[in-house]
């Protein structure tokens, strides 16, 4: 007798289709990551601080938020619709393996090897990021937060790719909601993680910023503290014309009552904190994702 | 093997959302039992809900009510979808494998020796084989899996006359050999001459007609003689069709009568294709249940 009796599909089984499935998708990826990593060690600032070709560096660092929209796109995005469109879930689902169990191993193990890619792209890059820590590539490059990424990047293709059944689709739906959501918390989000610090100073003077704050918002104060918008000021001293003159500002701040200004700004001690507020926002929108996910296949079954 | 029940339906219904335009019932009341051993024809015209009806079965779909039982005997179901679908970069040998690493049971042997009668080449990626040759593979993995309940549907869609004929010839080898119970679906009523021993009618979502086809064919019989508006014999009439000189009527007979009439009239017997036909008709225009 041939016939082979166990107990279903062993883990290592799931990895084996996994990588038969995707490898040249893995192997792709992973050369790339490779080259990054060796463009980034060029490009290193030698001993006496003299970089090689800076053009290299602002190009690399271009890479820093696109990887992880690169994998939302072309691995997570496909991953189910692929299967919807060419009808083979039908034949995975009819073997004895969930689709649960099925699309969640392979979830995982692929999140597992972009999450080892991440880290090498986040430490090779920040060692070229020169911008600051909370630039973008700066803050971004930290290997946890290109993790939670790449996790947040497959968990967003995945769901997409299980209510939208098309491939080209799912990822143009997936590349126009990661690129929001990182938008939208990068630029809206993130400069208000914690309440800010205020400064402020006299008029003649500027108000005194720590060296890699992240600034917030600057502006002008009346004695009392209150705000006075800067176009309240501008069109006072514009006064209906259109050239702007030193004395004009004078007269305005005086008229308006300014005798202060202000900067608003996140100080480089919170840095640790702001990555950890951001890794934890993407990892709740990662898991609420892949539960929305688990929840419509199990619904929707197979056709 | 052969004295059991394969597969119960009892009550069975799929109804789909159709957002934003409410809900379809693809299935409703549909109750049918298989006995263990056969090979059971679905028949129904296309959007009859024959794909709903075997993906209830096979598990890949929840129905909305009702439920399917499986025999004792058939713990194992296999399904092979109307597309045959295969991962086109997979060679052949690597699609065995993922039915030998997906499932609890599996028959490398038994999956093999399907393909070698049908001379696939194992080493050839499943995109670059033909229509037919995809469908050979989808078999052999259905088969591997050693099913007790092996679902087909439209299993010989792609396939040229002369396969359609060896497989037909092969499946009903398999069946013999192991007791293995098959339902296949089709459109395509000529197929299933000498094939079916069991018939699902399927039609808008309901079973029409379903039973043995033997006694099915028994308990149906046609008269044919002069010109007449009445039938010349027992049975209700099924259909009635007139010429200027002659008469037709197909007739289902009760349970304990025979057909007899006086000449001129004859009795002709009825092929499954007839039966089948003329219940279609007969749901089509709007005469749905027939008293047994």
């Amino acid at each position: 007798m041939t016939t082979a009796v166990r107990k279903g599909a062993r883990p290592v089984d799931l990895v084996w289709l996994t990588w038969r499935q995707h490898r040249w998708l893995l192997v792709v990826t992973a050369v790339a990551i490779g080259g990054f990593v060796v463009c980034c060690q060029l490009a290193q600032p030698s001993g006496q601080g003299v970089r090689v070709a800076p053009d290299w560096i602002a190009f690399l660092n271009t890479l820093a938020p696109v990887y992880a929209g690169l994998v939302a796109v072309f691995w997570g995005a496909p991953l189910l619709a692929r299967e919807y469109e060419q009808r083979t879930h039908l034949l995975v689902w009819g073997l004895d393996v969930s689709p649960v169990r099925w699309l969640f191993s392979k979830t995982v193990l692929l999140a597992a090897v972009a999450a080892v890619l991440a880290v090498v792209l986040g430490m090779a890059g920040t060692a070229i990021a020169s911008e600051g820590p909370f630039s973008v590539v700066g803050f971004e490059y930290w290997p946890p937060i290109q993790v939670v990424y790449v996790v947040f990047g497959l968990a967003l293709g995945t769901t997409v790719s299980v209510m939208v059944r098309r491939t080209v689709l799912s990822m143009v739906a997936t590349l126009v909601g990661f690129t929001a959501v990182r938008v939208l918390i990068a630029k809206l989000a993130r400069p208000v993680y914690l309440p800010p610090v205020r400064s402020i100073a006299p008029l003649a003077d500027w108000p005194r910023i720590e060296p890699f704050a992240l600034v917030v918002d600057q502006g002008n104060l009346d004695a009392a503290g209150n705000l006075v918008p800067q176009d309240m000021l501008i069109q006072c001293a514009l006064g209906g014309g259109t050239s702007l003159s030193g004395d004009a500002m004078s007269a305005c701040q005086k008229k308006l009552g300014v005798t202060q200004t202000f900067s608003d700004y996140q100080p480089v001690e919170r840095l640790l904190d702001f990555h950890l507020i951001e890794t934890a926002i993407f990892l709740v929108l990662s898991a609420g994702l892949l539960l929305l996910a688990w929840r419509l296949v199990r619904r929707q079954g197979a056709l | 093997m052969s004295d059991g029940i394969a597969v119960t339906v009892d009550d069975l219904g799929k109804r789909y959302r159709r957002w934003p335009h409410g809900s379809v019932w693809a299935l409703r009341h549909c109750s049918f039992e298989l006995p263990a051993g056969v090979v059971a024809a679905l028949v129904g015209m296309n959007g009859a809900g024959k794909t709903t009806l075997m993906s209830v079965v096979t598990g890949l779909l929840a129905p909305t009510e009702g439920a399917v039982r499986l025999g004792d005997d058939a713990s194992r179901v296999s399904f092979v979808a109307q597309d045959k679908p295969l991962y086109r970069h997979f060679s052949v040998t690597d699609m065995l494998k993922v039915g030998a690493s997906l499932n609890r049971v599996w028959d490398q042997r038994r999956a093999l020796r399907w393909l070698e009668r049908f001379q696939i080449p194992l080493d050839r990626p499943c995109g670059r084989l033909s229509g037919g040759q995809q469908a050979q593979v989808a078999f052999a993995i259905a088969l591997g899996s050693c099913p007790s309940l092996l679902l087909l549907d439209e299993p010989l869609s792609n396939l040229d006359p002369l396969a359609r004929r060896e497989v037909t010839k092969e499946l009903l080898g398999e069946v013999a050999d192991t007791g293995l119970t098959v339902l296949l679906s089709t459109h395509v009523v000529a197929e299933l001459g000498g094939v079916a021993d069991h018939l699902l009618l399927l039609a808008a979502g309901t079973l029409l007609e379903q039973g043995d086809v033997d006694d099915l064919l028994a308990s149906h019989v046609r008269y044919v003689g002069p010109r007449s508006d009445t039938s010349p014999g027992p049975g209700q009439i099924l259909q009635a069709r007139h010429t200027d000189r002659q008469s037709t009527f197909l007739v289902r007979l009760a349970s304990d009568s025979a057909p007899r009439v006086d000449p001129p009239w004859t009795t002709q017997t009825v092929t499954l294709e007839d039966l089948v036909l003329v219940r279609l008709e007969m749901a089509r225009s709007g005469v749905r249940g027939v008293a047994a």
